[in-house]
C-alpha cells in the first residue's frame, strides 16, 4: 500500500514537472529574426509581446502578433519584402509567408512589417526560438531582387509590383486628366466593387472524404476559358472533377503564344454557384514547376481537393467554372500581368479581387482623402521612372 | 407455475428455456419434460416470453468501425503534429481513446435506435488543416498556384498592406 502511494506521488510529481515545463515554455515568447547573407536589411526593433503561445496536446498553437522594424542599408530603394515565418519546419500549419508590397524605403530609412497570424509548433521540436522569421526576398525599385527565395518569393513580389505599377499609372492618369473628382469617383467605385464582390470560403478538403450531399453526383466539369489578346499563353481547355461544393484541382491544356518560353504562370480560377453568382477562388494550384516552352499545347495539372462555398450563405454548389491567365513569368525573369483594359473588357474585373495596390490605395483614400492618395501616387511614380 | 405437481422448480424451467443448464442437468430435465406436459408447457411459455423480450429490446448492434473512425478523426484533429508523441503521451492517448470508446458505447447502447447516420450526407468532413490555425473566420481567402491560402490585410494608420500565405507542409 505504501509502495502504491509512493508510486502515485512520484507519478504526479513527474506529470506536474512536465506541465510546468510546458507552461513555462509556452509563456516565453521566443521569436528570432534572422537576416540572410546578401540582404541589405538590419533589424532595428521587434516587438511580439502581444503574441500568445498556447499548449494543445503535443503542440503549441502560436498567435504571432507584433511587428519588425527593418533598416535598409542598400543603395536601391526597397519596393517589397517577403518574410518567411517558420514554427515547425515541415509540420502542418508550421510555415507561412508575410509579404509587404508597395514599400518606399530608401537607404538608411526604416520600415515596419506588421505580423498577425497563427502557427503550430510541435512540443518536441527541440530547443531554440519557437518562431523564426527571415526575409525570403527583397525587391528593389529596379525590379532586381535578393534573398534565399525558398518560397518563390521573388516571382510573387515581381508580380505584385507589376500589378501595382499598372494600377498606380491608371489612377495617376485619372488624377492628371480629371483632377480630384476623377480620382474620387474611381476610388469610390473601387471601394464599392470590393464591398460587393461575393466572397468564398476556400479550404483544403484533405485526403479523406468531405461532407457533401449524398445526392450530389461526381461530375467531370468543363472549365470555360477567357483568353486576353495580349496574354503570352493561350488556354485551350480545362476540366475538373466536382462533387457538390468539393472540387479537385482543375487540369488545363495551354500553349505559348508565339512560342516564347514561360518559366511560370498563374491561372485565375472562378466558380459560379447555383444562384448564378461568380466567385474568385484565386489561382488554380499547379503541381511542380509550372513552365511552358514551344508552341505545342501542354497539359498543366494541379494537386489537392478543395472545399469551395460562399462565405456568407448562398448556394453551396459549383455549377460552372471559368479560368484565365493571371500572370506569366518569362525565362528572363520579366513578368506579364493583364492590363486593366483587358480585365474590364472581359468583365473579369467584377469578380476577381482588386490588386493589393488598388486595395491599399482605396483604403488610403477612405482614411486620408483624394489629395493624400494623389501624393502617394506621385511619390511612387517618380521613383519608378528613375 | 408454483402449483406444478412435479418437483421441477421455476428457476430450473427458466434456465432450461434460456439454454443455460449444464449438460447433465439439461439431460435430466429433458427426460422429465418428455413425460410431463405441464412442465413442457411452462418451458414453452418461458421460451415465448424470451423471444418477445428479444424483439422488444434487441441487443444493440454497435458500428465499431464507425466508432473507431470517429475516435481516429478526433485523435487526428487534436494531434496536428506528426511524430511528437512520446511514451507517456502514447499511454495517455491510449487511455483517453479507451475512455472515449467506453463513453461512446455507453452513449450508443441506450440510444441505438437513433444512431443511424444522416442519410443526406455521405461522410464526415476531415479538414487537412486544423481550424485553429490558418486564416481567421471572415477573412477573404484566396488560393495561390502553390496551394497556399492567401489573406490580404490593410493596416489602418500606417497605410500598409500585408499579404499572409499559409502553407500546407
Amino acid at each position: 500500500m505504501r509502495f502504491l502511494k509512493l508510486h502515485h506521488a512520484l507519478a504526479f510529481a513527474a506529470l506536474a514537472a512536465v506541465f510546468a515545463a510546458q507552461s513555462a515554455r509556452a509563456q516565453v515568447p521566443q521569436v528570432a529574426v534572422d537576416i540572410p547573407d546578401g540582404v541589405p536589411l538590419r533589424v532595428a526593433a521587434q516587438d511580439f509581446s502581444a503574441s500568445e503561445f498556447e499548449v494543445r496536446g503535443g503542440a503549441i498553437v502560436i498567435h504571432l502578433a507584433g511587428s519588425v522594424h527593418f533598416r535598409h542599408h542598400g543603395a536601391e530603394p526597397v519596393r517589397a519584402v517577403a518574410l518567411r515565418v517558420a514554427a515547425g519546419e515541415e509540420t502542418l500549419g508550421g510555415r507561412a509567408a508575410v509579404t509587404m508590397p508597395s514599400l518606399h524605403a530608401a537607404r538608411d530609412e526604416s520600415f515596419e512589417v506588421p505580423l498577425n497570424l497563427r502557427l503550430v509548433r510541435p512540443l518536441s521540436a527541440g530547443q531554440g526560438p519557437a518562431v523564426r522569421i527571415e526575409p525570403d526576398a527583397v525587391l528593389f525599385a529596379s525590379l532586381a531582387a535578393v534573398g534565399p527565395d525558398r518560397l518563390d518569393s521573388i516571382r510573387k513580389l515581381t508580380v505584385l509590383e507589376m500589378e501595382a505599377r499598372r494600377d498606380r499609372e491608371h489612377f495617376l492618369a485619372l488624377w492628371q486628366g480629371g483632377g480630384r473628382p476623377a480620382l474620387t469617383a474611381a476610388m469610390q467605385a473601387s471601394l464599392r466593387r470590393q464591398a460587393a464582390r461575393p466572397r468564398l470560403e476556400v479550404r483544403l478538403a484533405g485526403q479523406g472524404p468531405a461532407t457533401v450531399p449524398a445526392s450530389a453526383p461526381v461530375r467531370e466539369m468543363e472549365v470555360a476559358v477567357v483568353n486576353h489578346p495580349d496574354a503570352p499563353l493561350i488556354l485551350e481547355s480545362g476540366s475538373a472533377s466536382v462533387r457538390g461544393s468539393i472540387s479537385d484541382a482543375p487540369r488545363f491544356l495551354l500553349r505559348s503564344r508565339g512560342g516564347r518560353a514561360v518559366r511560370h504562370f498563374d491561372i485565375g480560377w472562378l466558380v459560379r454557384d447555383g444562384a448564378g453568382s461568380l466567385y474568385s477562388v484565386g489561382s488554380a494550384p499547379i503541381a511542380g514547376r509550372a513552365g511552358l516552352a514551344g508552341s505545342r499545347a501542354q497539359e498543366a495539372t494541379g494537386e489537392g481537393r478543395f472545399l469551395i462555398r460562399p462565405a456568407f450563405g448562398g448556394e453551396p454548389s459549383i455549377d460552372a467554372m471559368l479560368a484565365y491567365v493571371r500572370s506569366a513569368q518569362f525565362d528572363d525573369g520579366t513578368v506579364w500581368v493583364p492590363s486593366r483594359a483587358a480585365l474590364e473588357v472581359s468583365r473579369l474585373a467584377e469578380a476577381v479581387p482588386v490588386s493589393a495596390e488598388e486595395q491599399r490605395l482605396s483604403q488610403l483614400y477612405r482614411e486620408r482623402g483624394a489629395d493624400a492618395t494623389a501624393e502617394e501616387l506621385r511619390k511612387f511614380t517618380e521613383s519608378d521612372q528613375q | 407455475m408454483s402449483d406444478s405437481p412435479c418437483r421441477l422448480d421455476e428457476h430450473t424451467i427458466a434456465l432450461h428455456a434460456g439454454g443455460d443448464l449444464g449438460r447433465l442437468r439439461r439431460w435430466l430435465v429433458d427426460r422429465h419434460l418428455a413425460r410431463c406436459p405441464q412442465c413442457k408447457a411452462a418451458v414453452s411459455e418461458y421460451s415465448k416470453v424470451l423471444d418477445d423480450l428479444a424483439q422488444v429490446r434487441p441487443v444493440p448492434e454497435i458500428d465499431f468501425d464507425a466508432l473507431a473512425h470517429n475516435v481516429r478523426v478526433a485523435a487526428a484533429q487534436s494531434r496536428p503534429i506528426r511524430g511528437t508523441q512520446t511514451g507517456w503521451r502514447w499511454r495517455a492517448a491510449a487511455g483517453v481513446g479507451l475512455a472515449a470508446v467506453v463513453v461512446g458505447m455507453l452513449v450508443l447502447i441506450p440510444n441505438s435506435d437513433d444512431s443511424e447516420a444522416d442519410p443526406t450526407l455521405v461522410a464526415t468532413s476531415i479538414p487537412a488543416v486544423p481550424e485553429q490555425i490558418g486564416p481567421w473566420d471572415g477573412d477573404d481567402v484566396q488560393l495561390t498556384s502553390t496551394g497556399s491560402l492567401r489573406v490580404q490585410a490593410f493596416h489602418s494608420g500606417s497605410g500598409a498592406l500585408t499579404i499572409t500565405d499559409y502553407y500546407a507542409p
